[in-house]
């Protein structure tokens, strides 16, 4: 790309030399750090449009950032079909298995279905992750057809990502319940700014993560999340392509956090939940 | 790449209500240090309370924020003239003309006013062909969809920068940027999968102007969206800064 001059003439006031991660996005290069997307959705937007959205103009836009591994549900699953988008998935993963984890993806209102398609895809396909949507599923996350998706989880110690603003108490209740499984709160660490009790809870959660996708951009929010939840309670995911992975790359590459820091978020804090 | 510098088409200098948990920009100072770790080298500024609390005041405030600041070019918030609380079109232009101040901005949705002509339209066409017009919006919805094109076709020659966009509205400003060549786009709340790359090729590169909504929004973000798009190197210029600069140059003063 044109890295090299911008990275060398940006001018940057002496007190701030940024790290080799900002370094990286200032000039638009991949961030070289080891990285792995915890959100992500293959497939066309199903009721707005963006250009691309298939599995390989995402891992493309994976190779721009740098990011080694993205987690994948398809779009289609968390919306009308679960089944069809599981299957997407599954062909992402047999197809590039050293750059998608799959997600498999349950619809509740389903549930003799959504059993099988766990079984299938974890214990046959090597899916090592369950995504679940009780916004677009419209059924609640504390609903009876989610327990088998949580003991699944808790038998087989996996993560399961989640679309919610549900409150604290219920994200402690269902940490404590399932302490094998690990729950990564999509779209929390910009809740924390009108929810600070969030980060409270989750600091105490060895088994819940929150990531940083979502509208609320403030400036400072990452940073306010990681002083109160601690860096071990964040990990980096984007929401792409339904927002931009560009977006919270540079979200995260230039938050006033130290280099090591950013490691933390961008892959260690999860990197051995997904085996990797 | 010679990129040497992006010009923030909007951001603001001030205390505001509700900043982030890095707070706001007390001063030119701070306001600048902080831009200057993006490369970001100019600013086309307005302070805040001339949203928070009222143009008039605000407006003022920037002059003196900005004196000796000639980087930071300032930019006035504008209101409909019928309540007293704001000067005639025909006198503001020579207010912005006396000050030196070349760009305008209108906040409808925030500042509860309309932008029929019966109540905007005097100050559109007195705009019109002499300052850019920056409008910001809370959301591009319906209504606000239809009014931008209502307005930009009746006043062809105001160049208006849409501001403040938000995600999934590939749908609406594609064809409101074909169907009106005076509407530009500023990019900082423009959260989309490739987004720039996208509406370089549907409508130009040449139609949208970098951004931050700083203080109220981090840089990194639109920041990285620019910088990793997939354009051509003289895309990414003209985004980051010589649109800018080219729409600003239509005030001849």
């Amino acid at each position: 790309m044109f890295g090299h001059v911008w990275r060398h003439n940006a001018p940057h006031p002496h007190h701030h030399r940024p790290d080799p991660v900002a370094a990286d996005a200032l000039a638009g290069e991949p961030v070289e750090d080891f990285i792995i997307d915890v959100h992500s959705h293959p497939g066309p937007g199903t009721n707005f449009f963006y250009q691309g959205g298939g599995v390989d103009d995402l891992l493309r836009v994976m190779d721009r950032t740098g990011v080694d591994y993205s987690c994948f549900s398809a779009y289609t699953a968390i919306g009308p079909d679960f089944v069809r988008g599981n299957e997407l998935v599954a062909g992402a993963v047999r197809d590039h298995p050293t750059r998608v984890i799959g997600f498999a993806v349950p619809n509740p209102n389903y549930p003799e279905l959504a059993k099988e398609e766990l079984i299938r895809r974890v214990d046959e396909q090597g899916f090592r992750g369950i995504k679940i949507h009780s916004t677009t599923h419209e059924y609640p996350i504390h609903g009876p057809n989610y327990i088998p998706v949580y003991e699944f989880a808790d038998d087989h110690r996996l993560p399961i990502l989640s679309h919610t603003y549900d409150s604290p108490a219920r994200i402690r209740q269902l940490a404590t319940t399932y302490p094998n499984a690990r729950f990564i709160w999509a779209h929390a660490i910009w809740q924390h700014i009108r929810t600070p009790d969030l980060a409270l809870t989750v600091r105490d959660l060895p088994n819940v993560f929150c990531e940083m996708s979502g509208s609320g951009n403030r400036r400072g929010q990452i940073e306010a999340f990681v002083r109160v939840a601690g860096v071990e309670s964040a990990v980096f995911g984007s929401d792409y392509p339904v927002l931009g992975q560009t977006w919270q790359m540079g979200n995260v590459a230039h938050a006033d956090l130290t280099h090591e820091e950013k490691r933390k978020i961008f892959s260690e804090n999860i990197r051995g939940v997904l085996g990797l | 790449m010679a990129v040497t510098e992006l010009f923030d088409a909007n951001c603001a200098v001030g205390m505001v209500s509700r900043p982030g948990p890095a707070g706001a920009f007390l001063n030119a100072d701070e306001l600048e240090a902080h831009q200057a770790r993006f490369g970001i080298g100019k600013a086309l500024v307005y302070h805040s309370l001339a949203v928070e609390e009222h143009p008039a005041a605000g407006n003022e405030l920037l002059l003196q924020a900005t004196e000796s600041h000639g980087n930071l070019i300032p930019s006035w918030l504008a209101l409909p003239h019928h309540t007293g609380e704001f000067p005639k079109p025909a006198r503001f232009i020579e207010e912005l003309r006396s000050a030196g101040v070349r760009a305008v901005r209108i906040f409808p949705d925030q500042q509860r006013f309309l932008t029929d002509d019966w109540v905007s339209g005097e100050l559109f066409e007195t705009l019109a062909g002499q300052v850019p017009l920056f409008w910001h919006i809370d959301r591009l919805d319906t209504p606000t969809a239809r009014e931008l094109h209502r307005v930009s076709t009746t006043h062809p020659d105001l160049q208006i920068v849409i501001c403040d966009v938000d995600k999934m509205i590939n749908r609406t400003i594609t064809p409101l940027m074909r169907e009106a060549p005076n509407i530009w786009l500023e990019t900082g709340g423009y959260r989309t999968h490739r987004g720039i790359e996208y509406l370089s090729n549907a409508v130009g590169a040449d139609r949208m102007v970098f951004g931050t909504k700083l203080p109220w929004q981090a840089v990194g973000p639109p920041h990285a969206e620019l910088m990793y798009a997939d354009i051509d190197d003289d895309a990414r210029r003209a985004i980051g800064s010589s649109n800018l600069d080219r729409l600003l140059a239509m005030a001849a003063w």
